[in-house]
């Protein structure tokens, strides 16, 4: 089944690496954000299977953009993993009582990444045909 | 460290000054109250000098009463009266004799003061022999006055010594009294002198230490930031080359293939390192956490050995994985980490072909945990100094074999934050075991909610900590 990604990160070259990443191990689609402004915009739109949002942004952060999701009925029901550089257990302390449904270590593997994501969601393990 | 000799030495130099301060003050404090001491004794000796040129004219007065008392009564009461006086004026007047050993002027007073009594004793006694050979008209018809003029210089010359001892007396006095205030200043002066320097030492103290924790907290600021600022170029640059050089993008040519291989091999090695000094900067700053809960020495050892079998089968060497279902009360995440970290060096430190063996044995009051190999084992100098940071066996081991210089120390502060104890055990050409062990202990009891909230977040970490950790081998 052709999952629906919404990636959220300031980054553009990780934007690329992790599209790259999912389109070509696991076949999934990616849409991607540069901010949680524009995020926040795409997944009321394009309505995401679930949304990879970075935590350290310029201007509006993860939890911040987490809290406007979940805030609006639309989106408040689209899982949110959250991407961090950060890996001290007091950040992810934090980031817990957000309501991401779990947290994605950067830097990551790119040929596990999708059998993460769907490992936190519980999706069955899905491989390009 | 630097900032912690500072505050070494500022509390030895506060310490030292203060001891200082107070050994002036106590040998000024001395001298002092003796000084006080013996000012007083002198006034106290006064007032018995005094005393006893009273009773020395008394007695002699008492003796002329009773001389005229017998020679006009002829009652011999009045005799016996005399010679009690006359007996009691030698003691009194050595007496005085001791006293004023000290003044040359006294004693020559006092001989002077000796030989008029002497002489007015003569002229008493001579008085009496008088009254019994020949009667009271014998005695008128002696006229003689040398008795009164005696008794007249005697009176003139203890008045004379009371005055000069008086004045003595007013000068010891005075002289007392100002030593009493100097004892009072000195001493509220050092007290005050020491409790400034006490203050002074503790002030600096705790500047020193406010200084070195605003440094410490820079410093853990610094390693997090750049931790950050160096894993997203990390990320990218990692990535791009596995996805590069997992042929998903398109087919390289056999040495482009074999680039790739080396950059992603250090890339790993580079994400290791950060890893590695992010722990020790946590295990520093005291900010690791050890998130106790129950769990299986067992399934402790077969997850590590799951986590290090596809490194275990690139090297060419077999896991042996022992059998083990005793509980301890630990942290799961930090003993894998160990675990893991003993695991890749035994792998790395294998011929190929070798066997890496892994157990979790209980003894009566701990568990402990065993990793050997069958490699080229670590020289006896080399055993406890591999445990310290940047120490390896062989200074190329880290570029050869690809290790942080870390691992060894972050196991063991971990093992120590469980309260047990890690050690080496090698024979050169032979192989080495090495034991960490960890203490049963009393498991804390906890209500189903909160264990169920740490299950699944020792579970999100776990995921976390595994990417983190061994990017290569997912």
């Amino acid at each position: 089944m052709q999952r629906h990604i919404l990636l959220i990160d300031d980054e553009e070259d990780i934007r690329e690496v992790v599209a790259l990443s999912l389109e070509t191990v696991a076949g999934w689609r990616v849409t991607s954000a540069g901010s949680g402004r524009e995020g926040i915009e795409l997944a009321r739109k394009a309505m995401p299977d679930a949304v990879l949002l970075d935590v350290m942004m310029p201007g509006q952060d993860g939890p911040a953009t987490l809290r406007l999701l979940r805030s609006d009925e639309i989106t408040a029901r689209i899982p949110v993993i959250f991407l961090t550089a950060k890996v001290q257990s007091i950040e992810r302390e934090r980031l817990q009582g957000a309501g991401a449904a779990g947290f994605l270590a950067k830097p990551f593997n790119p040929m596990t990444l999708a059998n993460e994501v769907s490992e936190i969601l519980g999706w069955q393990p899905s491989a390009k045909e | 460290m630097p900032i912690k000799r500072t505050v070494e030495k500022t509390v030895l130099t506060g310490f030292v000054i203060v001891l200082a301060l107070f050994g002036i003050v106590g040998v000024v404090s001395q001298r002092t109250i003796v000084g006080l001491v013996e000012d007083n004794q002198w006034v106290t000796h006064t007032h018995m000098v005094l005393e006893l040129l009273q009773r020395v004219s008394f007695d002699v007065t008492q003796a002329e009463a009773s001389v005229r008392g017998f020679v006009i009564t002829g009652n011999d009461n009045f005799e016996t009266q005399y010679h009690a006086a006359k007996d009691l004026i030698e003691p009194l007047l050595s007496d005085l004799r001791l006293q004023t050993s000290d003044n040359p002027a006294e004693q020559k007073s006092i001989a002077a003061l000796e030989s008029l009594i002497r002489e007015r004793f003569a002229v008493m006694d001579q008085g009496i022999q008088t009254r019994k050979n020949g009667g009271l008209n014998a005695v008128l018809a002696l006229r003689n006055n040398r008795g009164l003029v005696l008794s007249a210089q005697i009176s003139t010359l203890i008045a004379q010594m009371r005055s000069q001892e008086n004045r003595l007396l007013a000068e010891r006095n005075l002289r007392a009294r100002q030593s009493e205030r100097r004892a009072f200043v000195v001493v509220l002066l050092a007290v005050f002198l020491a409790m400034i320097a006490v203050m002074g030492s503790v002030f600096l103290v705790f500047r020193d230490l406010t200084r070195r924790r605003q440094i410490e907290r820079m410093k853990s600021e610094f390693v997090s930031v750049v931790s950050h600022e160096l894993r997203t170029p990390l990320t990218s640059i990692h990535g791009s080359l596995t996805l590069l050089a997992s042929g998903l993008l398109g087919p390289t040519t056999e040495k482009g293939n074999r680039m790739l291989e080396i950059a992603v091999t250090n890339t790993d090695r580079l994400i290791r390192l950060l890893n590695d000094i992010l722990d020790v900067e946590k295990l520093d700053s005291g900010s690791m956490e050890i998130r106790r809960r129950l769990c299986n020495g067992g399934e402790l050892i077969r997850n590590a050995a799951d986590v290090m079998r596809p490194m275990a089968q690139k090297h060419g060497i077999t896991l042996d994985v022992g059998e083990s279902e005793t509980a301890i009360w630990a942290d799961p995440d930090r003993l894998a980490q160990c675990l893991t970290n003993l695991l890749s060096n035994a792998i790395k430190f294998s011929d190929a072909g070798g066997r890496v063996r892994v157990r979790a044995v209980p003894t009566a009051a701990e568990l402990r945990f065993e990793v050997s190999d069958e490699g080229r084992g670590i020289p006896w100098s080399k055993q406890s100094s591999i445990f310290e940071r940047f120490h390896q066996v062989d200074a190329s081991d880290s570029r050869k074999k690809g290790g942080t210089g870390l691992g060894l120390a972050i196991s063991r502060s971990i093992v120590q934050q469980h309260g047990g104890r890690i050690w080496v055990e090698s024979e050169l050409g032979k192989g080495s075991t090495f034991f960490f062990t960890v203490p049963f202990r009393k498991v804390e009891p906890t209500n189903g909610t909160q264990s169920n909230t740490n299950q699944s977040a020792t579970t999100d970490s776990r995921r976390e900590r595994n990417a983190e950790t061994h990017p290569a081998d997912r």
